[in-house]
């Protein structure tokens, strides 16, 4: 029988059991007697031994018989589900994983485990013996009458608990696998569609048709639900990168000694291929950070009248099309005045600037580049990626990152994201001869500001944004364009933020909101700072979109 | 012979494999489930003439759900799947009422003739 056809559905399943399998090892090490952990992981390695032979991989199902044999001694109570069980079994799990890769890249998986299998053995009771042999398969003579003569044998010993029952079915309705690069054409071509309908849009304006533009507001109806699809489509969960986080923060807790609790919530929100691609760094490195500089050691914990476990939740929740992700941990938060102290002390910002400076904003100065001192970064956290890359990572999103803290209590680090960022919404603004585009997500607000409010601070023009000093800076100059001094009673601005700080934007008019078609650049434009891509807009002119968080 | 089989394995793969086996054979699956519940619910529903049961799922093993079935269908023709190693299994599988067995990882000869000894009684 030919297994080739199998093998992808071999390895496909074989990894989400994989992924069960992490999953139940780290909620046992919360809570070592969870029976339903415990079958299910015996039930997986199980599985995988199963299918692994029926492939003929030998050496994969060997490892996963002994990860099954191993959960048996568990389920049966003569093993307690420790930490150094937990080890074990999660070596087992990555020695499959690299078995799987073997596969996958045309191996058999017969990597060298090692002595990992010997050590495995070691924890199994010596006399594992065989009661009696089987063949392959055999038909019983009449079930009824034996049942009568022989004593039921090693009664349930195998048979799961019948305690809760386990959600964990595999869907089994119709799918069909697409290449990504087809769901990226599809969107290529709806946003293509959208350029146009806003072209015809603009000539329907000119011509004042009636007729013509009801006929353009239906296409327009049609391509919005078009765009829906194809969204859809595009779709992927949080969970498709989630799946490491436990690991991940369960290996640093670890090595930082701390205990840990990680919870997560909302794992089945989508967001569009583009967007998911892009947040695994930024939340691994969220979650370090609260691993590392966020929670306490146990004593410290103790010592402050806390329980000693620590606690960190990752929360997805989505709000029409923004999703909400909340990394919350109840450490010891920050403190405001040590973050200034700390920027001023850097040059950041100047001593007259502090006391200017809201709570909020003073947890923005984390994103800062280069804001983190070298004492605070640990071999854990790493230096290289810091807040700031994460900040500039989730603005290039169109998201926007948000930091609250409460001394001694905890930090929450708030992502706002779109759901998708292949077409969006963008502000079109005027530059001198210049038009460019920006995130409407990016756009705290727009205003007109009377020139005689703006005032100087040192060098800086700034204003009052309600009680807030915001600096203001020149688009144009910023663009590299020829300065021009500010005429007119009135000053187009638009506030955005940049590195974490409210800034006012000025620039020569606004030309409207529009849905438009993002297209990355092409090199050498990809170098380019602040900008993150292209679209044409409905009479055919190309503009670029600002990354306005990374403009400067 | 045509045969209506239901095919119970909470491994997707298996399912499939076994599928491939079976109408390599002109037989018919008329039905799978992933689970012991989904197995005794199905049963009812389809009535097929053979079911093969892995032994080890969630929710309900599979020597339940086989009693469960033979309670409602005293003739119900159940084979179930085993592996390598569980023969204690296979034994009390037997006692639960089933008219054979075959072990993982499957010999599709094996598999036919099993299938065929049981649905021919």
């Amino acid at each position: 029988m030919d297994m080739s056809q199998y093998k992808e559905m071999f390895i496909s399943e074989a990894r989400e059991h994989l992924r069960v399998i992490s999953d139940n090892i780290v909620a046992l090490e919360q809570d070592t007697a969870d029976r339903e952990q415990i079958d299910s992981l015996f039930r997986k390695a199980h599985s995988i031994k199963g299918m692994a032979a029926s492939m003929g991989y030998d050496a994969v199902a060997e490892l996963a018989h002994k990860m099954e044999d191993f959960m048996d001694q568990i389920r049966k109570g003569t093993h307690a589900f420790g930490s150094a069980a937990a080890d074990l079994m999660l070596e087992g799990t990555d020695q499959l994983s690299l078995m799987l890769k073997d596969v996958e890249s045309g191996g058999n998986g017969g990597l060298d485990s090692g002595d990992l299998l010997q050590r495995l053995i070691s924890q199994l009771p010596a006399a594992t013996a065989q009661i009696f042999e089987l063949p392959g398969g055999g038909v019983f003579e009449d079930a009824g009458e034996t049942a009568a003569v022989e004593p039921p044998l090693v009664l349930s010993a195998m048979a799961p608990a019948r305690s809760e029952p386990v959600k964990e079915k595999l869907e089994t309705q119709q799918t069909v696998r697409v290449k990504t690069e087809l769901l990226d054409h599809l969107i290529n071509i709806t946003g293509a569609l959208v350029t146009n309908k806003q072209r015809l849009k603009d000539i329907g304006g000119e011509l004042g048709s009636a007729r013509l533009d009801d006929a353009i507001a239906d296409l327009a109806k049609d391509l919005r639900q078009l765009h829906n699809e194809v969204l859809k489509v595009r779709m992927m969960p949080l969970a498709a990168i989630t799946e490491r986080f436990p690991r991940v923060v369960r290996d640093l807790a670890k090595k930082t000694g701390k205990d840990v609790v990680f919870e997560m919530e909302g794992k089945n929100i989508e967001f569009d291929r583009g967007i998911i691609e892009e947040l695994s760094d930024p939340l691994i490195h969220i979650l370090r950070n609260a691993v590392d500089h966020g929670l306490e050691t146990a004593a410290e914990r103790r010592a402050a009248g806390k329980d000693e476990t620590g606690r960190i939740k990752l929360v997805a929740l989505r709000e029409k099309d923004q999703v909400f992700l909340t990394i919350s941990d109840d450490g010891r938060g920050m403190d405001p005045a040590k973050l200034i102290a700390s920027a001023v002390a850097k040059e950041f910002i100047r001593p007259e600037e502090a006391s200017a400076i809201s709570p909020r904003d003073a947890f923005m100065l984390t994103c800062i580049p280069g804001f983190s001192t070298a004492s605070e970064i640990t071999d854990v956290s790493g230096r290289g990626v810091g807040m700031d890359a994460v900040q500039s990572t989730i603005k290039s999103l169109g998201g926007s990152l948000t930091i609250e803290s409460q001394l001694g209590e905890g930090t929450r680090i708030i992502l706002k994201l779109p759901l998708t960022n292949a077409i969006i919404n963008i502000l079109l603004v005027k530059c001198q001869s210049l038009i460019v585009g920006v995130p409407v997500t990016n756009v705290l607000r727009t205003l007109e500001i009377d020139r005689s409010l703006i005032t100087k601070r040192g060098k800086r023009k700034v204003f009052y944004l309600e009680d807030e000093i915001v600096p203001l800076l020149s688009l144009g100059r910023i663009l590299g364009q020829v300065p021009k001094p500010l005429t007119g009673k009135y000053v187009p601005t638009l506030v955005t933020e940049m590195k974490g700080l409210k800034v006012g934007l000025v620039v020569d008019g606004f030309m409207g909101q529009q849905e438009a078609f993002v297209k990355p650049l092409g090199r050498p434009l990809t170098r380019l700072k602040g900008v993150n891509g292209g679209a044409i807009l409905g009479d055919g002119r190309v503009i670029f979109l600002l990354d306005v968080s990374n403009l400067v | 012979m045509s045969l209506k089989i239901m095919v119970v394995d909470d491994a997707l793969f298996m399912r499939n494999l076994l599928r491939g086996i079976l109408e390599e054979e002109g037989w018919e699956v008329v039905g799978e489930a992933a689970d012991g519940v989904e197995a005794v619910q199905k049963y009812r529903e389809l009535k097929p003439d053979l079911t093969t049961m892995d032994i080890v799922m969630p929710l309900k093993s599979g020597i339940e759900a086989l009693s469960e079935i033979i309670k409602g269908d005293k003739g119900a023709k159940v084979v179930v799947c085993s592996a390598m190693g569980q023969e204690a299994l296979v034994k009390e599988a037997q006692l639960a009422g089933a008219k054979g067995y075959i072990l993982k990882p499957f010999d599709p000869q094996r598999v036919k003739e099993v299938i065929k000894k049981v649905a021919g009684r």
